[in-house]
Formats: C-alpha cells, structure tokens, sequence
C-alpha cells in the first residue's frame, strides 16, 4: 500500500515538473514572437506596431520623418534634418540601438530583451 | 511518509519559483529629450515614477543653466561678459573646477574654452562645414583654459575666450540625478544621457547591471559587456556624430591644440568610475591625448578604470576591469593594461 501511494507522488510530481517545463519553454517563445517597435515624438508614444506581423513593407509619416516598417525591422527612410545620422542609421531588428533623430525629436524603439540594460558609446 | 513530504515540498517550492517570475517591484521609465541629447532614465522600487519625474525636471533647468547656445544659460553670460567676472551658481562653479582639474592634468588636451572652435565648426548646428586654416588660427588663440579666472562664485575668461560645459555637463548631470534619486529612497535605477550611462545601486534582483559597451567600427554591434552597480561608464567616440565634406568624415571631437577633429588614433575611450562628472571629461581628454598618454594618465592618477580601442583594432582594458569586463566577438585583439608598465 506504502509503495504504491509513493509511486504514485512520483509520478504527479514528475507530471507536475514536465508540465511547468513546458510552460516555461511556451512562455518563452511567445516572447520570441513578439516583437513590439515603438515611435515616439517628442517623448510621446505616437505608434505601437508589431513587426512579428508585417507582411508588405509600408510607410509612416511624421511631421518631419518618414518611417519604413518591415517584417521584423524597422528604419527612419527620410527626415528633413541636415545631419541624416538617423537615415544613416539603416535598420534595425532589436532593442539595443534605436533610432533618434535629435533635430525632430524622434525615438524608434523595439521592444525586445536583449539582455543588456543600457549602452554606452559615442552617441554624444 | 517521509518521503511523501518531501515530495510535497519539493512541489510547493517549484511553484514558488514559478509564480516569483511575475512578482516585480514597481518599475518606471521616461525617456526626454534634453542637454542636446536623448536621456533615458528607469528606477525600480516605491515611488519610482515620481522620483523620475523630478529627474526630468531637474534636466530641463541643468539644460537652461548649462547650455552654450540657449541665450540665457549661465555659460552665455559668462561667454557673453569675456573680459570681466560674473557670478554665477556653484553647480557651474563644481563643474569649471572638475573640468579645469582635468584639463592641467592633460596638459590641454581637455578644454572648456573650445567654443571659439565648435561654433566654427558648426557642430550642434544644421550646417558643420570645414573652416579655413586662417580662420581657425585665428580662434586657437583664444582657446586656453588657463585664462580662466575663478574667484568664489565668480568667473573671468579673457576677452574674446568663450566656454562650453559640453564635454562634462551630462556627466555632472548624471552625477546629481543619481544623488536625488538615492536621497529618495530609490536604491535601483539606471540612467542613460547620450553616451553617459549611470547605474544606481545594482538591479532589482540584486545582480549587477549589464552595460554593452558599442562596437565603434560596427555602431549596430557591441564588442563587449561591462557588469557594473553603482558607477558610471562614459563613453567617448567619433563614430556617431559627424558630417561628410568633400568625401571626408569629421567627427565632433576637436583637439584643442589643432583645432581640428582629434586624430589620436584611437576611435572609442570608455571611462568607468564612481563619479559620472569625472569620467565625462576623462572620456574626452583621453580621446585626444591617444593611447601612450592615455595609459599614463591612468597609470599618474588612477581613480578610474578605461577601454581604449584603437583604430588599427586593439582593445586596451585597464587592469581593473578584468571582473567586470569582457569583450564580445572577435573585431579586437584583447590587451590588459597594467598599472606596474610593461
């Protein structure tokens, strides 16, 4: 009687571990899926699109800029500021650079955990 | 029965586990722009967004204060009296001072008294362009930090000098926000102004947080990873702000000795310590002194730790940071620097 109800918690424990296993491994590739851009002008969040979902490359206009959205990228295709750093700037597919256009006040930002929390470089 | 106990433990804690992973402390985020650049600020913990909110106002009036080109910043009434002393506040008074500091100790090569050759330049403005080898001469005559007069709350540039706080502002500001942000409690946060990355504290989860140091020759890649709490990581580097003439690149950082964009062959200095205000202008200074005078620098007064990486694909990694700093892929040939010489 003893061994059987102890066969028994083993198996529902093993049940118990296989299934948050899958959870987690589902959990995470909902996340991969995902990918969320944000625009901002002005510090105001103008657009929440998912790139995941594009299927036909298409375009927004800001008062300033032009946005080129794609599947899974996104870029700045034009802005009427002199410098073109931000055009310059080609695509982008994760988190860890967005795009600024500093002229226009400009911030595309993609949503995606790139495992870093901030960068330092010769942004000035 | 024993064992059925244990099993049942064992199932409690894994669900603990589980269920942990959406526990978050409070979390606020604003990015904004100002001081001439994007600044992006995250804190964790009760009353977050409030703190970040005073952060952000605390900005926009250092970016009034500070500017060179708003009319009414203290540096344009300092710039705009060149000749005689005006008094201004102790938050400009702190930064000449840290910033005259650095410029003894580099012999120059970090200035604040560069505007004459910035606004020729015309960098920050819509249209950079290469000045004439005349013009220029003509402005270096008026570059030299030693020039500048502090008596107590009151500074004297000689006639015809003008300044820019644009190599150690962020820095400062960096350094303030991190104090208001601990005197309200907050002990989690990070912020970014531009290149200047400031970490408060650790992360919530008690971990350090991991700042990505940018590939200067690959500006959409990393070539390493800093894990840091409660330091500053200052980059400096010509590779994003820059215009093109005549199929020439110029990059924004002007030796002040030539006049011209520093040509040290090193192409990204990354300063890592306490004081965000102090690594700013170490950042730029050691950008233009190049490699040999860099490591000396470090080596004659120490307090910071740095990464150099040169144009012809050195990484140069102080001592110092052997823990809390390793490069990613392969672009650089790694080197350490010691502090004993070689």
């Amino acid at each position: 009687m003893r061994r059987v109800s102890n066969k028994a918690l083993i198996i529902i424990f093993a049940c118990l571990l296989l299934i948050s296993a899958a959870w987690i491994l589902v959990a995470s590739n909902i996340r991969q899926d995902e990918l969320t851009a944000e625009i901002y002008v002005d510090g105001k969040l103008m657009y929440r699109l998912d790139l995941g979902k594009v299927d036909e490359e298409y375009t927004i206009e800001l008062p300033h800029n032009t946005v080129l959205v794609g599947k899974g990228e996104i870029s700045m295709l034009r802005a009427d500021c002199p410098d073109q750093l931000c055009v310059r700037q080609g695509v982008i597919r994760s988190g860890l650079r967005p795009i600024i256009c500093l002229p226009n006040r400009v911030e595309i930002r993609i949503l995606k955990d790139s495992g870093v929390d901030a960068v330092t470089g010769g942004r000035p | 029965m024993k064992r059925c106990v244990f099993l049942v433990q064992a199932a409690a804690l894994l669900l603990l586990v589980l269920s942990a992973c959406s526990a978050k402390p409070e979390k606020a985020g604003t990015s904004i722009f100002a001081m001439d650049t994007i600044i992006t600020m995250e804190a964790y913990g009760e009353g977050a967004q409030e703190a970040l909110d005073e952060a952000a106002r605390r900005l926009y009036s250092l970016d009034d204060l500070l500017s060179a080109t708003k009319e009414d910043s203290e540096i344009s009434k300092i710039n705009k009296s060149a000749g005689s002393f005006v008094t201004v506040s102790d938050e400009v008074i702190r930064q000449l001072e840290a910033a005259l500091e650095v410029s003894r100790r580099s012999g120059g090569a970090f200035d604040v008294s560069v505007q004459p050759l910035v606004s020729l330049w015309g960098f920050g403005t819509e249209n950079p362009h290469v000045p004439g080898p005349e013009v220029i001469e003509e402005a270096l005559r008026y570059v030299d930090y030693r020039k500048i007069e502090i008596s107590g709350s009151s500074v004297r540039l000689s006639e015809g000098m003008s300044i820019t706080l644009g190599a150690i502002a962020k820095g400062y500001a960096a350094k303030e926000l991190s104090e208001m942000l601990k005197s309200r409690g907050i002990s989690s946060a990070i912020l970014s102004l531009g290149g200047n990355v400031q970490a408060i504290g650790s992360k919530p989860d008690g971990s350090k947080w991991r700042v990505a140091l940018q590939d200067p020759k690959n500006p959409a890649g990393t070539a390493g990873l800093f894990e840091l709490s409660d330091m500053a990581a200052v980059t400096s580097g010509g590779y994003e702000r820059y215009f093109e003439q005549d199929g020439k690149i110029y990059h924004h950082i002007l030796d002040p000795k030539t006049g011209y964009p520093s040509g040290s062959g090193l192409i990204s200095v990354t300063i890592v310590c306490r004081d965000g205000m102090t690594a700013d202008a170490l950042s730029t200074a050691l950008f233009v002194l190049g490699e040999d005078k860099a490591v000396e620098y470090w080596r004659d007064y120490g307090g910071f730790e740095a990464v150099l990486i040169t144009e012809d694909g050195r990484m140069l990694v102080t001592e110092g940071l052997r823990d809390s700093f390793r490069q990613n892929g392969e672009n650089y040939s790694l080197v350490y620097v010691q502090k004993g010489g070689d």
